[in-house]
């Protein structure tokens, strides 16, 4: 099936005050198939959400492509602008900012049917119907936000979202303001709608565990690059940038692990207004050698299908324990 | 052993403008001297409101109802302003989640540092800006000296909560109280963290009490842990304990509710259904059995009371010695 | 159904009942009381001015004189006196309210149509309108008012439409600061950004998602305009370039009154009384709607 979201060689700088520019999304490339949930994760600073508000044309592309049902949105303007809208939502991090405070449940679901037409006739039938798809009562169409949960807010978001009727939902961070016993909740109620109607999702997460639940492809970013891009078997069984295997050893997991350093990385993610020269990894990297202080490694594509960013990937695959030696 | 502190029967009730409320409900637990205990709970479980009472920094609106907190044997919630301020920083100490709110974002990271040893060690100028760099060096903050001069505003969010455990170990204390120290940091950076108070707190000698949401954070720090719920300790044990053969069977929903690293997942996560009760609502019986798989009549009767299951080991279900279905 | 129905933990939650808080939060608050109380009092004198004041307020009466040529003393035919064209007092503070609440309420309600009309568009929209609109307020700012208002009705002439239209020109700034302030704030909410990538139309947001948030603020400094508006309209009456005579305005009265002191000290207090009255009831009152509505602090939960 062709793919309902291609994104070419994105680039999103920003420009500071005190001069110089900020490259947020520093040339990434990646697509998602209709039914298919692309993860994308990495640490703050990495340019996830800015992916994100590109997609959805918050923040503006500096240039690039963003295909979009076969169309280039990053040009878009007016009506055409609106009418786009409607195939990629969004739902936010924050349940408590990401709702009209002073609209009722109802209102804020129903706005979603009025930008997509629907007659004011049949617009509270909708609404009934959008709610009982996100697993909430109907009687909640009265409700303000603040008398909702959490769990319940990002149900509602969801509805929203829904109501437009999009091919592409980007979930940024959904889940990680939510209790882990909620969590679940939700991500199963993502899974069901994406069957029902076929959606594609870009997630977004710091949260490796939930990352391997919801993706089925995993992209890793670093500093506004994709370092590693991948199935989530390859990714989270046989990770081959140093950077992701980093990433993974330092998921704490329940009864994981004894006692012992659990730092694979010394420092701390660098500023994307000032990168390190060559491989932006490489200060922090165990493999480090004098060729990534100079030349950045492009993504390429190993004989094994595998796709990563790193002058020293090995061709043959590697088995899951297996370490990162210097 | 005695115990270097030990809670009991701790009650924490809040005013709110809708009525009082009460945050915790009879909590009770106990610290050996250089033991590591975590608190785990979701949201309003009560963990937070714990550990505030415990240190006596609960805010104006929270009241201790009921229930003592001893350390060392002395009655903490007797001391006075002065008894206070010589065991808080110096025997006592603490962390928080955002570090941002507990330094100064306008004194300098050195006076900030300075300030707790020449308080307790009675250090003078000179010596406790020799420490304060020596402080921040252990803790892995390259240039201490020189970074003495800066605000906070120029740490990056590692950076500081390492400031803050610098501060909080200053004086050797005997107990660390840590209330989600690395929820707000990356997880390479939530790695060096917890490797770092692990490495800290085992030189000193120093007994921890890590509270999180987390269970993989608890479980892989601590020795020992328990599980809060609805403002109760509803499991208590092990960390091995708890994540290999849970009792309660809210610990159990919890850890499979949270996907593996590795081997078979499930199409569908198994989850809890409902949302945690909202504080200060009343119920009879366990909190948990609207949730709950198990739940029968005796359970919206009655709240279940901690039964001892051997081994040290408490689950508060009226279940609880059932093995795990 | 496609997930579990979490439990419906808020059914027993109260609905929000503006009014009975607002009544609530009044009878705790003791000078806002009495402040809402004189408010009410007052609007009701200036609208039963006719049928309350006892005399025509223009008139000069004849009884209204002593043999001297002085003004007579309160009590008698005249319960608050008369002033030196023999006039009765009380009846010209009753049209005075008039004029009074007729200035503050008009210049008021001019001025913060435009200023929110102006907050909302540079705050929304950014840009050069922002540059321009903040640009113009921070040069009205920072004139002196009381001079600013002088020299233009010195060039229009003095009449109760001018003395409108010139506190209303200065004020809308202040009100289209604070506003700007706010939905450039609002604007990054992210229900707002919600909104916006939904497809809803620009109009929809700003009347339905931004407008709905400014209104607490709006309903608080509008109340504390009026007062100060108040206080302009008198000054201006007091220096003669306000409301022409021999229309009674209580600045103007004040300002005949301040003459005749020592003699008949009624014709300064009776009008400065009302005044400061007025005006702190005003304040108090918006102060009480500030701390009840609080725009400025998070939703309420």
């Amino acid at each position: 099936m062709s793919p309902v979201v291609e994104v070419e060689d994105l680039k999103v700088y920003f420009g500071r005050r005190r001069g110089g520019t900020v490259k947020s999304v520093d040339g990434v490339s990646f697509d998602i198939a209709p039914g298919e949930t692309l993860g994308l994760a990495g640490e703050s600073g990495s340019g996830k959400s800015t992916i994100a508000r590109a997609l959805l044309r918050i923040n503006e592309p500096t240039s690039g492509r963003v295909v979009i049902g076969g169309r280039d949105v990053t040009k878009l303007r007016g009506a055409a602008l609106k009418a786009f809208r409607r195939q990629t939502q969004m739902v936010y991090q924050d349940p408590y900012d990401s709702l009209d405070p002073r609209m009722r449940i109802g209102a804020t679901v129903e706005e979603a049917l009025l930008v997509r037409g629907v007659p004011a006739s049949r617009r509270a039938a909708g609404v009934r119907e959008l709610l009982d798809r996100v697993g909430l009562p109907a009687s909640y169409a009265r409700r303000y936000p603040h008398e909702l949960s959490g769990g319940q807010r990002q149900r509602i978001s969801i509805a929203r979202a829904l109501g437009v009727d999009p091919a592409v939902i980007v979930c940024d961070e959904a889940v990680s303001a939510l209790d882990v016993s909620v969590r679940a909740q939700i991500l199963n109620l993502l899974k069901d709608l994406q069957e029902e109607a076929g959606l594609a999702y870009l997630f977004i997460s710091h949260d490796l565990s939930t990352m391997r639940f919801a993706a089925d492809r995993v992209a890793v970013m670093y500093l506004g690059r994709l370092v590693e891009i991948g199935t989530r078997d390859q990714v989270f069984t046989a990770p081959r940038h140093p950077y992701t295997r980093a990433l993974l050893a330092a998921v704490p997991v329940p009864g994981g692990r004894g006692r012992g350093p659990r730092a694979r990385l010394a420092g701390e993610p660098p500023s994307p207004a000032d990168p390190p020269a060559g491989c932006a990894f490489h200060p922090r990297c165990p493999l480090a050698a004098a060729e990534c202080v100079t030349t950045r490694p492009e993504l390429r594509r190993k004989d094994d299908g595998r796709i990563t960013a790193c002058h020293f990937v090995p061709d043959a695959p590697t088995g899951p324990g297996s370490e990162v030696t210097a | 052993m005695s115990a270097l502190l030990d809670v009991e029967d701790l009650v924490v009730r809040f005013a709110t403008p809708g009525g009082e409320h009460t945050a915790v409900r009879g909590v009770s637990f106990s610290v050996r001297a250089g033991e590591r205990v975590g608190i785990v709970g979701e949201s309003g479980s009560g963990k937070s409101v714990t550990a505030q009472a415990v240190l006596r920094l609960l805010g104006p609106a929270a009241t201790v109802a009921g229930g003592a907190v001893r350390f060392d044997g002395r009655d903490v919630l007797a001391f006075d302003r002065g008894e206070l301020r010589r065991w808080r920083g110096a025997q006592a100490a603490m962390v928080f989640q955002d570090p941002l709110s507990s330094l100064n974002p306008l004194v300098r990271i050195g006076r900030q540092v300075t300030e707790t040893l020449r308080e307790h060690l009675g250090l003078d100028r000179r010596a406790a800006t020799a420490k304060a760099a020596e402080l921040l060096a252990s803790v892995g903050i390259p240039d201490a000296a020189a970074r003495l001069r800066e605000y906070p505003m120029t740490f990056s969010g590692g950076m500081r909560q390492r400031v803050a455990i610098a501060i909080a170990i200053s004086c050797a204390p005997r107990l660390l109280i840590a209330d989600e120290p690395t929820t707000a940091l990356d997880v390479t950076v939530q790695a060096q963290v917890l490797d770092l108070m692990d490495g800290m707190t085992a030189d000193l000698g120093t007994a921890v009490v890590l509270i999180s949401h987390d269970l993989g954070v608890v479980s892989t720090f601590c020795d020992r842990v328990l599980v809060m719920y609805a403002g109760r300790v509803v499991e208590s044990g092990t960390a091995d304990q708890i994540v290999e053969d849970p009792r309660h069977p809210y610990t159990r929903a919890l850890l499979a509710s949270i996907p593996s690293l590795e081997g078979e997942l499930p199409r569908r996560l198994p989850s809890i259904p409902g949302t945690p009760p909202q504080p200060g609502r009343a119920h009879t019986g366990c909190a948990f059995a609207d949730r709950c798989p198990l739940a029968a009549d005796v359970c919206r009767a009655e709240d279940p009371e901690p039964l001892e299951l051997g081994d040290g080991r408490l689950a508060a279900c009226h279940f609880a010695d059932r093995s795990a279905g | 159904m496609t997930a579990p129905i979490e439990v419906p933990g808020l059914e027993t939650a109260p609905p929000r009942r503006p009014l009975r808080q607002a009544w609530r939060s009044l009878l705790r608050d003791i000078p806002a009381l009495i402040s809402i109380v004189a408010l009410i009092l007052l609007a009701l004198a200036a609208l039963l001015a006719p049928v309350l004041a006892p005399h025509d307020p223009l008139r000069t009466y004849a009884e209204g004189l002593t043999d001297q040529g002085a003004p007579v003393a309160p009590g008698g035919g005249f319960p608050l006196g008369t002033d030196p064209n023999g006039r009765d007092v009380l009846s010209r503070l009753l049209y005075g309210a008039r004029v009074s609440l007729t200035i503050g309420v008009f210049a008021n309600g001019l001025a913060t149509l435009v200023g929110v009309a102006v907050g909302i568009t540079a705050g929304y929209f950014g840009g050069r309108v922002d540059t321009v609109v903040s640009r113009i307020t921070d040069v009205v700012m920072s004139f002196p008012i009381l001079l600013f208002c002088v020299a233009l009705i010195t060039v229009t002439g003095p009449s109760q439409r001018n003395v409108v239209l010139v506190i209303a020109l200065i004020y809308w700034t202040y009100l289209a600061r604070i506003i700007r302030g706010m939905v450039l704030s609002l604007r990054e909410r992210e229900f707002v950004t919600a909104t916006r990538t939904l497809g809803v139309s620009t109009v929809r947001i700003l009347f339905r998602h931004i407008l709905p948030h400014l209104v607490p603020a709006i309903i608080v400094y509008a109340t504390l305009g009026v007062a100060s508006s108040i206080l302009i309209e008198s000054s201006l009456s007091f220096l003669g370039v306000g409301v022409p005579v021999p229309e009674a305005s209580w600045g103007q009265m004040i300002d005949d009154g301040r003459k005749y002191y020592e003699a008949a000290p009624w014709l300064l207090f009776a009008p400065g009384v009302c005044l400061i009255v007025t005006v702190l009831a005003f304040n108090l009152a918006g102060d009480w709607l500030r701390d009840l509505l609080d725009p400025t602090a998070p939703e309420r939960r």
